[in-house]
C-alpha cells in the first residue's frame, strides 16, 4: 500500500511540474462491452464521450466552457494468438460537430500475471482520416498494470488500482508529434466480468516544439463482459 | 424517450452485474496478524523465518483457510491452516533441479506424454504431515521423516495447436496425481 501511495504521489507530482502552457480538462465517460465468441475470438464495443469542462492557459484565470466535444464509437475484433497474447483490429467512428472522423486500429497485447499484480503491454497502430485534414498515422505503446488493494488477486466486490502509461508517436502531413499519457485509476470489480474504473487521465503533448499542452480527463469506464 | 432508453439499459447492466456476482463465491483477503488463529501464529513463530509474514484468508464454498506467506533463504514459503489454525500443508518454491534426478525424469516423461511442447512456470514442493514432523524438518533441518512430499507444477503446454496453463500435482516418485486447467481472470480492462 505504501509503495502504491508513493507511486501515485510521484505521478501526480510529475504532472504538476510539467503542467505549464495550455490546458484542457473534462469528463470521459465510457462503456466498454466485450463479447466472447468461439475459438479465441472476441469483439469489443466501446462508446466514449468527451465532455470538456474548461480550457485555456495555466497563467490565466480559469474560464468554464462546458460542452460535449465528441463521441467515439468503436468495434474491435480480436483473436488469441498465444496463451497471453492477442492480435486485434478494429474501426472507430468519431462524431463531433465539425464532422465525422474515421480511424482504423491494429493492436497486439501481451498480458503477464505475477504474484500480486498483472502487467499488460499494448503495441498498436492507427490511421485517422477526416475531411479537410491530412491523414494521421500513429504508433503507440502502452504499459498497464493492475494491483488488488486487498489480497493477492482482485476478487468479486473488491477495489484495485490500475495505472496506464502510454507513448503515442504521430505523423500528420509530415509533422511528427509525441504524446505521453499517464492514467492512475481506482477500479471496483463487481465480478470478473463487470468492473468500473475512475481515474485521472493526464495527456502531455506538443512539448517537443513549444509550450506543452496538458489535458486532464476524468475517465469513468465501465467494462462489461457479455 | 432517449433518456428513458438509456436509463433502462443502465438498469439492465447493473442488474446483470448483480446476478453474475452471485454465481460464484470465492474471496481472498489480507489478515491482520492479531486476527490469525493462535495455533497458526504459534507454528509460524516457531519457524526460523526472518522476513515479514503476510497473512491471508481464503473463503470459498469449501470453507475458510488461513495462509502465511513469506520468503526465507531466497525461497517463497506458504503455510496453510484451516480456520481453527490446524496445519494443512507447507509449500516451498523450488527450482526443477532441486527435485531428485529420478523423480525429475519421471515428471518429464509424464509431461512429454501430455504435451507436444511444454515449459515450467512455477514449481513448489508440498509437504504434509504432523505439526511436530513439519516443525522438526523446517525449524531444525531434520530429514523429512513422517512427511509426505508432493510436487506442484504450473506448466504451460501446447497440444494440437492449443496452448493452456495447467497445475499438476506429482507424488514424491513423480507419479501424476492431479491435473487442473487454469482459468485466467478477465483481462479486458488491461487490453482496451
Amino acid at each position: 500500500m505504501k509503495v502504491t501511495a508513493a507511486t501515485i504521489l510521484f505521478l501526480l507530482a510529475s504532472v504538476s511540474l510539467r503542467a505549464q502552457g495550455l490546458f484542457q480538462f473534462g469528463l470521459l465517460p465510457s462503456l466498454n462491452l466485450n463479447q466472447k465468441l468461439n475459438k479465441g475470438w472476441r469483439l469489443n464495443y466501446r462508446v466514449e464521450s468527451r465532455l470538456s469542462g474548461a480550457e485555456g492557459k495555466f497563467s490565466e484565470p480559469l474560464v468554464s466552457d462546458a460542452r460535449h466535444e465528441l463521441t467515439d464509437l468503436s468495434v474491435i475484433g480480436s483473436r488469441k494468438v498465444g496463451l497471453n497474447n492477442t492480435l486485434a483490429a478494429g474501426y472507430l467512428l468519431r462524431l463531433e460537430q465539425s464532422g465525422v472522423t474515421q480511424r482504423t486500429i491494429q493492436q497486439y497485447t501481451l498480458v503477464s500475471g505475477y504474484n500480486a499484480f498483472r502487467l499488460a503491454q499494448r503495441f498498436s497502430t492507427d490511421q485517422t482520416f477526416s475531411k479537410g485534414e491530412a491523414a494521421e498515422f500513429r504508433l503507440r505503446y502502452r504499459l498497464s498494470f493492475d494491483i488488488p488493494l486487498n489480497g493477492q488477486e482482485v476478487d468479486d466486490r473488491e477495489f484495485y488500482l490500475k495505472i496506464n502509461n502510454e507513448y503515442l508517436n504521430s505523423l500528420q502531413g509530415g509533422t511528427y508529434g509525441l504524446e505521453v499519457r499517464v492514467v492512475p485509476s481506482l477500479g471496483f470489480a463487481f465480478n470478473d466480468n463487470s468492473k468500473i474504473e475512475l481515474g485521472i487521465d493526464y495527456r502531455l503533448s506538443e512539448f517537443l516544439k513549444g509550450p506543452a499542452e496538458s489535458v486532464f480527463w476524468l475517465p469513468l469506464t465501465w467494462f462489461i463482459g457479455l | 424517450m432517449k433518456i428513458k432508453l438509456a436509463f433502462s439499459l443502465l438498469l439492465f447492466f447493473i442488474s446483470a452485474s448483480g446476478l453474475l456476482a452471485q454465481e460464484k463465491f470465492e474471496k481472498e483477503y489480507r489478515l491482520k496478524t492479531e486476527t490469525v488463529p493462535l495455533l497458526a501464529r504459534q507454528f509460524v513463530d516457531s519457524l526460523p523465518f526472518n522476513r515479514r509474514i503476510k497473512w491471508y484468508a481464503e473463503v470459498s464454498e469449501l470453507g475458510k483457510t488461513v495462509e502465511a506467506k513469506t520468503k526465507f533463504e531466497r525461497r517463497r514459503y506458504s503455510v496453510e491452516f484451516d480456520s481453527a489454525g490446524k496445519l494443512l500443508d507447507v509449500e516451498i518454491g523450488i527450482s526443477f533441479e532441486d527435485i531428485p534426478e529420478k523423480v525429475r525424469a519421471e515428471i518429464t516423461r509424464n509431461l512429454a506424454a501430455e504435451f507436444e511442447k511444454f515449459s515450467l512456470k512455477k514449481i513448489q514442493e508440498q509437504l504434509t504431515g504432523t505439526r511436530e514432523n513439519l516443525l522438526a524438518h523446517l525449524a531444525q533441518g531434520q530429514q523429512k521423516a513422517g512427511l509426505t512430499t508432493r510436487y506442484e507444477l504450473i506448466v504451460k503446454g501446447s497440444k494440437d495447436g492449443e496452448k493452456h496453463e495447467f497445475e499438476f500435482t506429482f507424488s514424491a516418485q513423480g507419479q501424476l496425481e492431479k491435473k487442473a486447467k487454469l482459468v485466467f481472470r478477465n483481462t479486458d480492462n488491461l487490453q482496451y
